[in-house]
């Protein structure tokens, strides 16, 4: 793993040594070089796991999502630079190295042996997201926004910690890898209910789980581009991604508990897609799709099946990258009216027809639409929740619905309607908007001619 | 002040603190701690400001109660035991009397009050002696005796301190009083360990020193003692700042910084030893900590406050204070979490 | 000459990250033998040594 890790360390001498003008072509090419490498990983010839090194592994788990990490941080580094165009020089490197080390922290997140190893660097990656959202942020409210995203998550974390260590002291080891075959079931009793929720709620609340999903849409909102485009795409993924591994200690106490968390996700879904058919701000409707989308992850991960499984796994990606281009789109609007108020920006079509294409592609993308590999996820984790229980459907139908709505709503009230005056003088779009909106399509349609390699752990 | 005077009076800091720690008589362990707390007087009065004559008076009723509470436990001791030597207390009453001296000496919780008050009222270079070095001699004594300590006694003294260093901080703007309740936190922390395993409070004394002495060290630099001041750090030393902003964080406990490792330490041997509410307890109001050190960081890194004109020329001087150990000391502060099977080692 | 001067000396930064990924691959390449090393304890995953190489799991 570290062919991957020390590249991406390099990135920060690069740089900050690299001629001034030439900082953003220079991290974004090597950094699309080093996403390239790291389809490496593909080739996963063996049945459990790529065990490189005792600290960092990769399997058929890891390995879509650090490869949708590493082809993140390119993209956000493009879309950031008509952000950051008026910051001084030292500060546009300061905030280029903020996005290298969360890159690194994430690549160490996912490819972690040990439960511990993987804690400390799903804690640490607050601290460069923290600083983004703070400091580069445009509204005064980002700071309260950077508080509760904060503290939400080490609310949630703290518990985890002292759940792990505990565990440490029974099994005397943390690795995953041996974790699997060494963990005694956790017979039902009160204590090990409190148990499964320090395990749990960790990564409940960093998914987020309705009801303690309070941060994200302001931590989206107030996030500058890169920001959001990260949290979006891979730190909510860090939950997910901590539910699949953990879930296999936790039996038989997950059967015993899921019912709650099932139902206030399920419920959660159709509530958070609700509040997105009224919202007026752009970015925080994308923000609670992100919810709702999420909770579909979690309803799969809670039932425990091989197919709910490969759903969750396919359903985070294509979460990324979707939400990811959303935000991308409106920011690119943002940029040219300083608004996040959809009644503001409306009739855009006519200014930017192919800015129009890339809205329609993605709205489609976010509904889950074929060929798009959103649809595959959100197939698999339809069927197999409904084959756990068919009274899912309803509410499973009744939120494909909504998500077709607001995404219609949001394809409406930004591109079409009568244009208002005040956005008469827009800048045309750049190359670098359109390129940055194709690499985000062209992964989400090319994978579903091969959805294998982002099924997760085939059973 | 005198130049001798000043290195009398610290010299005879630094041999009060050996006494009390090298020594195996309680009358010499008694005197060491009268010696020191006669040591520092002078120096909290450096400034006579009726502010700073105020705080060594506090300081002195507070601390010579405590030394009269230690004799009346030494002498109990004596009575039951009829020997001086420092070792296990056999006698209950005179643990309960001898823990409650060193608690107030330490500042922990019931009897807190008298840290912020102390701190603020005198100078910030005495307030780092106050708030590092003058804590080794009484841990070094509740080290010596932590075998018959009672338990009950401690965790409840440990979670208040915790809980008090926590939400006395939040609404504070005065950084001595803000970083004297963080050093009440972490008493807090390091008093609960003592019984289960006191090498980690030395662990966790040794990293609050190197990141009490590092933030000390940045607020001298530029004389900043109140968050106002500290949100114009910007318009002289820009990376102070991004120090400030890690070394606070450090503080509050955040991996992968330093500060996490004896929150780590602690959180797993209290695990070890079947207690699992009150480390989780622990860590949560240690929340509180790092809500009011997020909001120095604020104030400090993550935003640009609005200053005079006037204020923003101030870069163009150039500071006067030579802080060598600072570069050394942001770096233990910040990056000794790797190191932290070494400290296995050492302990 | 001189332009080549030039340009090695605004671009010698590209240097940085493929030599980060080389030194990531004999790293890791190092740690996989090592491991491999290691199986050879087994008959199962055994591999021949190399004539200067020695046992691991000494």
């Amino acid at each position: 793993m570290l062919k991957f890790i020390i590249p991406t360390v390099m990135l920060m001498p690069l740089t900050w040594l690299s001629k001034n003008k030439f900082i953003w072509i220079n991290t974004t090419t090597h950094s699309l070089l080093i996403s390239f490498t790291s389809l490496l990983l593909l080739n996963q010839f063996n049945d459990s796991s790529l065990n490189y090194s005792l600290t960092f592994f990769s399997d058929s788990l890891s390995a879509p999502l650090l490869m949708l990490t590493m082809w993140l941080l390119p993209l956000t580094l493009m879309a950031s630079q008509s952000h950051l165009v008026k910051e001084p020089l030292t500060r546009k490197k300061l905030y280029i190295t903020m996005l290298i080390m969360l890159q690194i922290l994430l690549i160490m997140t996912f490819t972690a042996t040990e439960l511990i190893m993987f804690y400390i660097t799903f804690e640490s990656t607050l601290i460069p997201t923290l600083i983004i959202i703070t400091r580069w942020g445009n509204q005064p409210e980002r700071l309260n926004a950077g508080l509760y995203f904060l503290f939400y998550t080490l609310m949630g974390s703290l518990p985890l910690l002292v759940a792990l260590t505990y565990l440490q002291n029974t099994l005397g080891s943390l690795n995953f890898l041996l974790l699997q075959y060494w963990a005694q079931p956790l017979p039902i009793s009160w204590s090990n209910t409190l148990m499964w929720l320090a395990y749990m709620l960790a990564f409940l609340v960093k998914m987020p789980l309705y009801g303690l999903h309070l941060w994200l849409p302001k931590a989206h909102v107030e996030a500058p581009i890169a920001g959001s485009m990260v949290l979006a795409a891979v730190l909510l993924k860090l939950g997910g991604y901590g539910m699949l591994r953990i879930t296999s200690i936790l039996n038989p106490m997950t059967e015993h508990m899921a019912y709650p968390f099932l139902v206030l996700s399920l419920w959660g879904m159709i509530m958070t897609s609700s509040i997105c058919l009224r919202q007026t701000d752009l970015k925080s409707l994308i923000a609670y799709s992100s919810i709702s989308h999420m909770a579909l992850v979690i309803t799969a991960t809670l039932i425990q099946t091989p197919w709910s499984y490969m759903g969750a796994t396919a359903l985070m990606i294509a979460h990324g990258l979707t939400s990811s281009m959303l935000f991308c789109l409106a920011n690119s609007n943002y940029e040219r009216t300083h608004s996040r108020t959809m009644i503001l920006t409306r009739g855009l079509q006519i200014f930017l027809p192919l800015m129009a294409t890339w809205w329609l592609l993605a709205c489609l993308a976010n509904l889950a639409l074929p060929p798009t590999i959103n649809l595959i996820g959100e197939l698999l984790v339809i069927t197999s929740t409904f084959s756990w229980s068919n009274l899912t459907i309803i509410l499973m139908a009744t939120n494909i619905l909504i998500t077709a709505l607001y995404s219609l709503y949001m394809l409406i009230m930004t591109q079409r309607g009568k244009h208002t005056h005040h956005i008469n003088n827009l800048t045309p779009s750049f190359t670098r908007e359109h390129a940055l909106m194709a690499l985000h399509i062209i992964p989400l349609l090319l994978l579903s001619l091969n959805p294998k390699i982002i099924l997760g752990s085939l059973y | 002040m005198n130049p001798f005077i000043s290195i009398m009076l610290l010299s005879t800091l630094i041999l009060s603190t050996t006494i009390v720690t090298i020594s195996s008589h309680w009358l010499f362990a008694w005197i060491g701690l009268e010696m020191n707390m006669m040591a520092i007087i002078p120096i909290m009065m450096k400034n006579p400001t009726p502010r700073a004559t105020e705080a060594s008076t506090k300081y002195f009723l507070t601390q010579a109660t405590a030394s009269a509470l230690l004799m009346l436990a030494i002498i109990i001791n004596l009575m039951h035991s009829g020997q001086w030597t420092v070792m296990k207390l056999f006698n209950p009453t005179a643990s309960l009397l001898m823990t409650m001296a060193l608690a107030i000496k330490l500042g922990l919780a019931p009897f807190h009050f008298w840290v912020p008050e102390v701190t603020q009222g005198i100078p910030l270079t005495t307030g780092l002696i106050l708030l590092t070095w003058q804590k080794l001699a009484p841990i070094s004594i509740l080290y010596q005796i932590s075998p018959s300590i009672n338990l009950h006694l401690m965790i409840t003294m440990s979670f208040l301190s915790i809980l008090i260093g926590g939400w006395g901080g939040l609404n504070q703007t005065q950084l001595r009083k803000i970083m004297a309740y963080s050093s009440i936190a972490h008493m807090g922390w390091m008093t609960t360990i003592l019984l289960y395993n006191p090498s980690l409070t030395m662990l966790n004394l040794l990293i609050y020193i190197i990141l009490t002495f590092t933030m000390f060290t940045l607020l001298i630099q530029n004389s900043t003692t109140t968050t106002l001041l500290l949100s114009q750090t910007w318009n002289t030393m820009p990376i102070m700042t991004t120090f400030t902003m890690l070394t606070l964080l450090s503080m509050g406990g955040l991996p992968p910084l330093t500060g996490f490792m004896p929150k780590w330490m602690i959180i797993q041997e209290l695990t070890k030893n079947d207690t699992l509410l009150l480390p989780t307890l622990m860590a949560i109001t240690a929340l509180l900590n790092l809500y009011f050190y997020m909001r120095l960081t604020y104030s400090t890194a993550l935003t640009l406050f609005p200053s005079t004109n006037n204020m923003k020329m101030k870069w163009q001087f150039h500071p006067t204070k030579q802080m060598t150990l600072l570069p050394t000391a942001i770096v233990l502060s910040t990056m000794l979490l790797p190191l932290t099977p070494m400290f296995f080692i050492l302990l | 000459m001189m332009n080549l001067l030039q340009i090695v000396r605004d671009h010698w930064v590209h240097i940085l990250v493929p030599v980060g990924f080389v030194v990531g691959c004999y790293l890791d390449r190092k740690n996989d033998e090592k491991l491999i090393a290691f199986r050879n304890k087994s008959l199962l995953y055994k591999r021949e040594l190399r004539p200067s190489e020695e046992v691991t799991w000494k």
